[in-house]
């Protein structure tokens, strides 16, 4: 009797992760991969990948999840049991990692957040609304500016002897604020370590206004991955903070997790990562507010619609 | 001039609170009026056309339904009103609003019907009604009744939306209170919007406005004396004669709005209690920002009454 396992899928906008995990929510399969603007191509990649490392003789997936950006579309794609918010879907995950965690601070590529926990369970949360400051597509144009890879920039941080003072509270202000840093002479490890204190400073001063952020601090997404800024959150809020090295893949992790809580068996095919789906944008005609609905099709046929307003909306 | 037979009046602003007694007040002193529909995607698209890019939600859409009963009726309502009291002011969009509407529509030639009141002259609801009558060419007694009338039945829809509202906080649904000003809250394409996802998460929805309003209005002096905004008052009373009856509060703001950004802030720090989530709407046709930011905030309420999200037992 094959063992059973559950599968996650993370569809951000900017990247996309997958991972199939074990009744003990140990990993089975992983994937970490761009969204390229193009979330049903960018998810049928990830399942061709997890595919592959799947131990497909010992285990059965038996249960399936979507959450980010893409989820009701990728959920009814792939016809997923839960299709949930990534807060509720990162709270679960790193909560089943890290029980005792109180604060997960996550930036990602667009999009930044604040989840505040209390015995194992979400009390608060914030979201970046709309601008973009201080996220990782903010370091990746600066980075460029500079001529470093982004990748190097937490290296490069970690050895400035002092960070340059640099407004990160918006993007265009920082961009000349850099500028005029380069041109004065000073330093580049010194003015990239400046960027990193100013995304941390952002962060706390904008998302995290207002919330009380208690140890132990878990901090997640792609800038995670940047050394430099994790020590300058270390330094502005005086208490260790943690990265864990799957934080990218939490998302996909804790959608799994609440996978595994249904109680059905419902299964899984691989096969839809070879079936076509479409999507169309339709206007609805029928009243003033003109939605725009989204009708998903695989193999030509309609599985699934939304955008609607109301019932006159509705397609069929 | 012709004769007024039908006064037009916008589904906007103050239209949202004080909409019943202005239309039983002309009513009863035999007019007959027109109410613009409710709001849709349309009439916003209209009025923001015609408004100035940097003016809040709200406005373009009352302009997007003063277009619509242009040649409607005879003469559109629109009051300015700056408040009775230092303290109750209304923003300034209401002290300026006629003479915004009437420069933004100088080609149409739209005949406003309008009546002014100020904090610095000393005056009460009645005197300005008396006035307005007056305007109207109608004497004194009848005005004096036609307000009094209107008055009561006023108070009267609000008793009613109380007492139903006093209803649904005895059931045993989920139940979020949307805090804001009425002109967001139960516009169908601002406020509305967030009802109907909320009810379709089996949500009871629950509102500031339907609440006492002098008593919400005595009760937001025990948290600030200074506060100017009227509405805001209202709101911020209201909120904390509601807030243990609810599991979460939504703070629900039309962007930009200058009072709500300096209040809401406050709200944010003196709510420690109680599940809070601040939104702000702005014209993106959009909902899925919305949708995930609530769905997020409803599961928090939700797994917080069940204890947990069950992955600790595995």
């Amino acid at each position: 009797m094959k063992k059973k396992a559950y599968l996650g899928i993370d569809i951000g906008s900017i990247s996309t992760k997958g991972v199939i995990i074990s009744e003990e929510n140990e990993f089975l399969a992983e994937c970490y991969l761009w969204t390229e603007g193009n979330p049903m191509q960018a998810t049928k990649n990830v399942l061709c990948r997890l595919k592959e490392q799947f131990d497909d003789a010992g285990y059965r997936i038996v249960a399936s999840g979507t959450t980010g950006s893409a989820r009701k579309l990728v959920g009814s794609m792939i016809g997923a049991q839960v299709v949930k918010n990534e807060i509720t879907a990162h709270a679960v995950g790193t909560t089943t990692l890290h029980p005792d965690v109180r604060t997960i601070l996550e930036i990602g590529g667009q999009d930044s957040k604040i989840i505040c926990v209390e015995n194992g369970v979400a009390v608060d949360y914030a979201m970046n609304t709309l601008c973009a400051a201080g996220t990782g597509a903010f370091l990746s144009s600066q980075a460029h500016r500079l001529g470093v890879a982004v990748e190097e920039f937490g290296e490069i941080a970690l050895r400035a002897k002092k960070a340059a003072p640099i407004a990160a509270r918006c993007t265009v202000f920082a961009e000349s604020d850099l500028v005029h840093k380069l041109q004065v002479g000073c330093p580049k490890e010194e003015i990239i370590a400046g960027l990193c204190k100013a995304v941390a400073g952002n962060y706390l001063n904008n998302v995290a206004k207002g919330k009380k952020i208690a140890a132990p601090v878990v901090f997640q997404g792609g800038v995670s991955k940047n050394a430099g800024v994790v020590r300058m959150f270390e330094e502005e809020l005086g208490m260790p903070v943690l990265v864990d090295e799957r934080g990218h893949l939490m998302g996909a992790f804790g959608i799994a997790v609440l996978a595994g809580e249904q109680q059905e068996d419902a299964g899984f095919s691989f096969d839809v990562a070879d079936m076509e789906f479409r999507t169309r944008e339709i206007i609805c005609g029928k009243c003033a507010n003109h939605c725009e609905i989204i009708c998903v099709y695989r193999e030509s046929r309609l599985i699934d619609s939304w955008g609607n307003r109301c019932d006159n909306g509705a397609v069929s | 001039m012709r004769e007024i037979r039908t006064i037009g009046i916008p589904r906007g602003l103050m239209a949202y609170r004080d909409g019943v007694l202005w239309k039983e007040f002309f009513e009863r002193l035999g007019f007959v009026c027109a109410v613009s529909p409710k709001s849709d995607r349309e009439l916003l698209g209209k009025g923001t056309a015609c408004a100035v890019d940097e003016t809040c939600l709200p406005f373009k859409m009352y302009l997007g339904h003063v277009i619509w009963l242009i040649g409607k009726c005879d003469v559109i309502f629109i009051p300015r009103m700056g408040g009775y009291d230092t303290r109750e002011k209304m923003c300034t969009r209401y002290e300026a609003l006629p003479d915004l509407v009437r420069n933004i529509f100088r080609d149409e030639q739209i005949r406003v019907l309008t009546v002014s009141y100020d904090w610095y002259t000393k005056t009460t609801e009645e005197k300005v009604y008396l006035e307005l009558g007056a305007l109207l060419g109608k004497s004194k007694k009848e005005t004096k009744k036609a307000y009094g009338h209107a008055r009561k039945r006023q108070e009267a829809w609000l008793k009613v939306k109380e007492r139903e509202q006093d209803h649904a906080l005895e059931g045993g649904k989920i139940k979020v209170l949307l805090a804001g000003h009425p002109y967001v809250l139960h516009d169908a394409y601002m406020g509305g919007e967030l009802a109907r996802i909320l009810r379709k998460m089996d949500v009871e929805v629950i509102y500031t406005d339907y609440a006492d309003r002098e008593g919400a209005l005595r009760k937001s002096y025990d948290l600030s004396r200074v506060m100017p905004w009227l509405i805001n008052r209202e709101i911020t009373g209201a909120l904390f004669m509601l807030r243990r009856k609810v599991d979460g509060i939504i703070l629900v703001s039309a962007y930009p709005c200058g009072p709500d950004a300096l209040v809401n802030d406050m709200l944010v720090r003196k709510l420690k209690d109680i599940p809070v989530l601040s939104l702000t709407l702005d014209a993106q046709s959009g909902t899925a920002g919305v949708e995930t930011r609530m769905e997020s905030f409803i599961d928090i309420i939700r797994y917080q009454k069940a204890g947990g999200y069950g992955n600790k037992d595995r």
